[in-house]
């Protein structure tokens, strides 16, 4: 794509995510433009540096494979004066701890939730897929397996961009692989299973 | 409906341990968990009538796992098999990452915020409302859609079936031993009422109790023959 190309395309992808208001995932935008992934990364990468400002008002959501566009979390008491959101969200202490593994641990299945919690996870897991802060989805690799991920709506209550700006995403991230070095005589099939 | 809020307001076996041992400022080791064995076993005796079995099932697996430590500490040439041996590093290991997650936990609970922070535009909000069925759409989709709708809410909506097994306690048998055994020795068969392999179980490990509490004796003159119960004098 010529640079003229790039930019006549990006007010294009403003238009449609603005339209759109759902999350929208790279494939559709690829689809779209009718370029490949590749480039519609690129290209939703180049819109995003150029919300960066702070004079724009806001900002791409990014997971896995979806980008959604939102407003900027500085704005959200502006914006309360002019939506009457009634729907508050608490965190139980079984809901902190099992978003907080998956979303530190990344996506994972159940019986790797169950593990590390010590207690049965089905009920929580309905519970935050109904309120829509989780997501599921058909392992790749394994039959009738389901892996469990965040949602964007739980990037939006914590106001972040993207999973990665966790405080110590990247200490957290590895601690099992961390565990596993360290203890290889755990032989546990469920640890060894992981993604 | 009600075991999901119960069980969001109870700290799991892990969360437990792991607040005892911090209690007594320990490290996560084999001595400290043998050293809080105790505590938690109160723990689970505390633990209401109310608290749904699942709950306490996983209790029972983990307190089954410390029994076994703290068995290990206390006859240190107690030879473990290789699963005991795996189940314990195992046990250590989770608590360890458990432990490690405490801080995480605090930084998501820091973050959250009850509304969003950051809000969306409604789905294609300008365009008027109509219905735009997909392109692969056929009529005969809306019933198997439709079905397939049902199914879940049958997973939630409808009740499940208990299925009770009458499940014999050490304490019922341990009452019956005492009102049947006199300081003339008793036969362990002729305690058996259901001659079923749980009651003799269950019989056993009361017998086990009685002698611990020294209320009773016993005696088996060869391997595998009558065990002879008498009342302790």
């Amino acid at each position: 794509m010529t640079e003229k190309d790039q930019l006549s395309r990006q007010g294009e992808l403003e238009a449609l995510f603005f339209l759109a208001g759902e999350p929208i995932s790279f494939k559709k935008i690829a689809n779209f433009f009718q370029i490949s992934v590749e480039e519609s990364k690129k290209l939703v990468e180049n819109f995003s540096y150029s919300l960066k400002d702070s004079e724009r008002g806001l900002v791409l959501l990014i997971n896995q494979d979806e980008v959604q566009l939102v407003t900027k979390p500085q704005f959200q008491p502006l914006i309360q004066k002019l939506i009457q959101e009634d729907f508050r969200e608490s965190l139980t202490p079984a809901a902190l701890e099992t978003l907080t593994i998956i979303a530190y641990l990344g996506s994972m299945p159940r019986s790797l939730i169950d593990y590390l919690r010590g207690v049965n996870s089905s009920y929580i897991l309905r519970n935050l897929l109904m309120r829509g802060l989780i997501e599921k989805k058909a392992s790749p690799s394994r039959v009738n397996v389901y892996l469990y991920q965040i949602s964007l709506e739980f990037l939006k209550h914590l106001g972040l961009d993207k999973i990665e700006d966790l405080p110590e995403y990247g200490k957290y991230r590895d601690i099992l692989k961390k565990f596993e070095i360290e203890n290889p005589e755990i032989k546990n099939p469920v640890v060894k299973n992981l993604v | 409906m009600t075991f999901e809020l119960k069980s969001e307001q109870y700290c799991g076996p892990l969360d437990k341990l792991l607040e005892l041992i911090e209690e007594k400022k320990l490290e996560i080791t084999q001595i400290s968990l043998a050293q809080v064995t105790s505590d938690f076993l109160k723990y689970i005796e505390s633990l209401s009538e109310s608290v749904d079995k699942e709950i306490l099932a996983d209790f029972l697996v983990i307190a089954s796992r410390l029994v076994l430590i703290k068995s290990r500490a206390l006859f240190p040439f107690l030879a473990l098999e290789e699963e005991e041996k795996a189940e314990i590093a195992d046990l250590e290991l989770r608590l360890k990452i458990h432990q490690e997650l405490k801080a995480a936990k605090e930084n998501i609970y820091r973050l959250w915020s009850e509304e969003p922070q950051m809000m969306n535009r409604e789905f294609l909000k300008s365009l008027r409302t109509i219905f735009y069925p997909p392109k692969k759409f056929k009529i005969e989709d809306f019933p198997r859609v439709a079905g397939k709708l049902t199914g879940e809410l049958e997973k939630i909506l409808l009740p499940q079936m208990s299925i009770i097994n009458n499940i014999v306690s050490v304490e019922t048998k341990m009452r019956e031993i005492l009102k049947k055994i006199t300081k003339k020795a008793v036969n362990f068969s002729a305690l058996q009422i259901e001659q079923s392999k749980s009651e003799i179980i269950v019989l056993f490990l009361a017998i086990l109790y009685l002698i611990k509490k020294q209320i009773i004796e016993v005696r088996q003159e060869s391997h595998f023959s009558e065990i002879k119960i008498a009342k302790k004098n």
